[in-house]
């Protein structure tokens, strides 16, 4: 007869339970990646610094327009229309962005049904709302369309 | 003086330290022959030397460009100015290195 040591679950009932996890935790990845996917238009910028104020007063009415597609690209244009390039990987609560540079951001996220919220290692917090493509061409990203 | 005002001339006073010897006559006139704006710093130099000094990201860069030309162009032409540059010395903190401790060595004279 097997016998376990007191107070430890036998290493069969620790392999049931990853077998059982495992797919929550694909799931968990999954859906937040599928949650992002799409267009996002940012409705607010701010930055807890009075440095900024001015600055992110200024040209309000201009919008960053944000996507990111199924094969882990994101594409960002900014209010002055200038775009940015390059991958994305969700990991926990943070999003990982790396450009063709090489240089990595990594920002903090928050989902809220169709709103997202990103917050930049220099404390800048941007405010998107999720919007259907802005184009019906396919391919069409926020650089090209 | 606040945070952000005081990271950003920090970072600058170290990148000319670092890459100009100290000497900030030196890194005005490399950034300055960028935009060709008659020897001033313009946007696109500006965001060139704030990439070097690692200050914002490149999504936050631009807002970044804004800010410090809110700050420093005083005479609102878009650009900075020798002038308006050296005002990164005055009352500027000491640069820290890595570990927080200031260098031994101080920032050389604006007279260089």
């Amino acid at each position: 007869m097997r016998t376990y040591r007191q107070g430890r679950p036998p290493l069969s009932r620790w392999w049931l339970v990853l077998n059982l996890l495992w797919p929550v935790g694909l799931f968990a990845c999954t859906s937040q990646d599928l949650v992002l996917k799409g267009w996002w238009i940012s409705t607010d910028i701010t930055h807890p610094s009075p440095f900024f104020s001015e600055t992110l007063t200024d040209d309000k009415s201009k919008s960053i327009t944000l996507s990111f597609d199924e094969a882990g690209g994101f594409e960002w244009r900014d209010r002055k229309e200038v775009c940015h390039v390059g991958v994305y990987l969700v990991q926990d609560h943070t999003l990982v962005l790396t450009d063709p540079h090489g240089e990595t951001i990594i920002l903090g996220y928050t989902f809220e049904e169709d709103q997202l919220r990103l917050k930049s290692p220099d404390g800048f917090i941007f405010d998107f709302r999720k919007v259907p493509p802005q184009a019906d061409a396919a391919g069409a990203n926020p650089c090209n369309q | 003086m606040g945070a952000e005002e005081e990271e950003l001339k920090s970072k600058i006073r170290r990148l000319v330290k670092e890459r100009f010897d100290g000497d900030f006559r030196k890194g005005f006139d490399h950034y300055g022959k960028i935009d060709e704006e008659d020897a001033k710093i313009g946007s696109s130099a500006l965001e060139q030397l704030l990439t070097d000094a690692k200050v914002g990201n490149f999504l936050t860069r631009a807002l970044w460009v804004e800010g410090v030309l809110k700050v420093l162009d005083k005479d609102k032409d878009g650009a900075i100015s020798w002038d308006e540059f050296e005002s990164i010395l005055e009352d500027g903190p000491q640069i820290k290195d890595e570990t927080g401790k200031e260098p031994e060595d101080d920032i050389p004279s604006r007279d260089k």
